[in-house]
């Protein structure tokens, strides 16, 4: 169930945003590494990066409502994976 | 400003095999040591009108281009590049020198001067604007920057892009253009009046030689220019000159793949080349004629200027 997955950055550090028409660039201080990032997964890594340790804290932290839940629900397994892919953050299933 | 041509041939010569000969390249002062007759040769030629430095001032980097170890001093003579005593490459035939020389001082700034983010790109500017040109060796890069310099750009760089980290300038380096291959008659086509050193044959890239800098780029080589415009050529047989939109991010992260010290900086680097592409304008371009690269060009600087 999506409510049994742990979401948090994946290293002690800061992230720096720069934003351009709606692309991110985002580097990691920890790993001094730099990453392009589309609107969804930037979003979702700073909903991480403001607090949200599971899938509904997230969804919350999104601004998501109505119908608009249940696509941020499905679309979030690809795009967490892209994240943790990228070490930006860690995903625990308990 | 004393030019290192106010010594004449024998004068520079005698330094270069004594004490060491002190040029001022942009922000950097270089004492070469040298008493290969290329080297001499080369910069009597090519660095004429650049700045003369005392062997009192402080030197950015002590360059000595010694002959080679042992049999080799004899035998296919060698040119060794040696740096505070060590040899960061390996020796070269003594012809292949005054190129040697050259990607030596590239060697020392892109390795040591980590007050600049320094990205892989030429530099020309225009109205105070400059446009970064970061393109993979290869690709046209140099050919389009001596082309525009010998049509009203002023040349910052050829080869190495200093973007300062305290406010995001760039700073001019003014070195010799280096060339190689059917570039060097591309430019001998297009700027008839331009001089060039010896063409050395039979490097690692093929026949290079040197774009003399003319005195009107080097009066300005204290002047640093803002950000403009990211570029980033390609040459392509037969293609119309074409810019093409480029996001910035995907701009930002291509910079950062071409620079030598992005990594080094930290955070710095990160802000330094956001900084950078946020006052920019990012463009692919492809071309095949210099003439109608000119054209585009001089629309890019026309359209600042509405």
């Amino acid at each position: 169930m999506h409510t049994s997955v742990q979401l948090r950055l994946s290293q002690t550090g800061s992230l720096h945003w720069l934003e351009w028409d709606n692309e991110y660039v985002v580097f990691n201080e920890a790993s001094g590494l730099t990453h392009h990032l589309d609107i969804p997964t930037a979003r979702a890594l700073m909903c991480v990066e403001e607090g949200a340790t599971d899938m509904d804290l997230l969804v919350e932290k999104w601004g998501a409502s109505g119908s608009e839940v249940d696509v941020v629900h499905a679309a979030l397994p690809f795009i967490l994976e892209q994240l943790a892919g990228a070490n930006l953050i860690d995903v625990s299933r308990e | 400003m004393t030019v290192v041509s106010s010594l004449g041939a024998f004068e520079i010569g005698q330094r270069l095999a004594g004490a060491g000969l002190g040029i001022r390249t942009g922000p950097f002062n270089f004492r070469i040591r040298s008493d290969i007759p290329a080297i001499q040769k080369g910069i009597h030629l090519l660095y004429a009108d650049y700045g003369l430095a005392a062997n009192t001032e402080f030197f950015d980097f002590e360059v000595l281009m010694d002959r080679g170890a042992g049999l080799h001093r004899w035998i296919r003579p060698q040119v060794r590049f040696v740096f505070d005593g060590g040899f960061p490459f390996e020796p070269l035939p003594q012809s292949h020198a005054f190129p040697l020389l050259e990607w030596a001082m590239n060697w020392c700034i892109s390795t040591q001067a980590h007050q600049y983010l320094i990205l892989h790109a030429a530099v020309i500017e225009r109205d105070g604007l400059a446009a970064v040109l970061a393109a993979p060796p290869g690709s046209g890069k140099s050919t389009l920057c001596a082309g525009l310099i010998c049509r009203g750009w002023r040349l910052l760089s050829d080869e190495l892009a200093l973007i300062s980290t305290t406010d995001g300038t760039i700073a001019p380096l003014c070195r010799p253009v280096s060339l190689k291959n059917e570039s060097l008659d591309v430019i001998r086509a297009h700027a008839p009046d331009a001089v060039f050193g010896d063409v050395v044959h039979g490097t690692s890239k093929g026949s290079v030689g040197h774009l003399r800098v003319e005195r009107r780029h080097l009066d300005q080589i204290d002047s640093m220019a803002e950000p403009g415009w990211v570029i980033f050529p390609k040459y392509v047989a037969g293609a119309c000159a074409r810019l093409t939109a480029r996001s910035r991010a995907d701009s930002m992260l291509e910079l950062g793949r071409n620079a030598f010290n992005y990594g080094a900086l930290g955070l710095l680097g990160f802000q330094t080349l956001g900084g950078l592409v946020d006052r920019s304008d990012c463009h692919d371009f492809e071309y095949s004629s210099l003439g109608e690269a000119e054209r585009v060009f001089d629309s890019l600087v026309a359209s600042r200027r509405l």
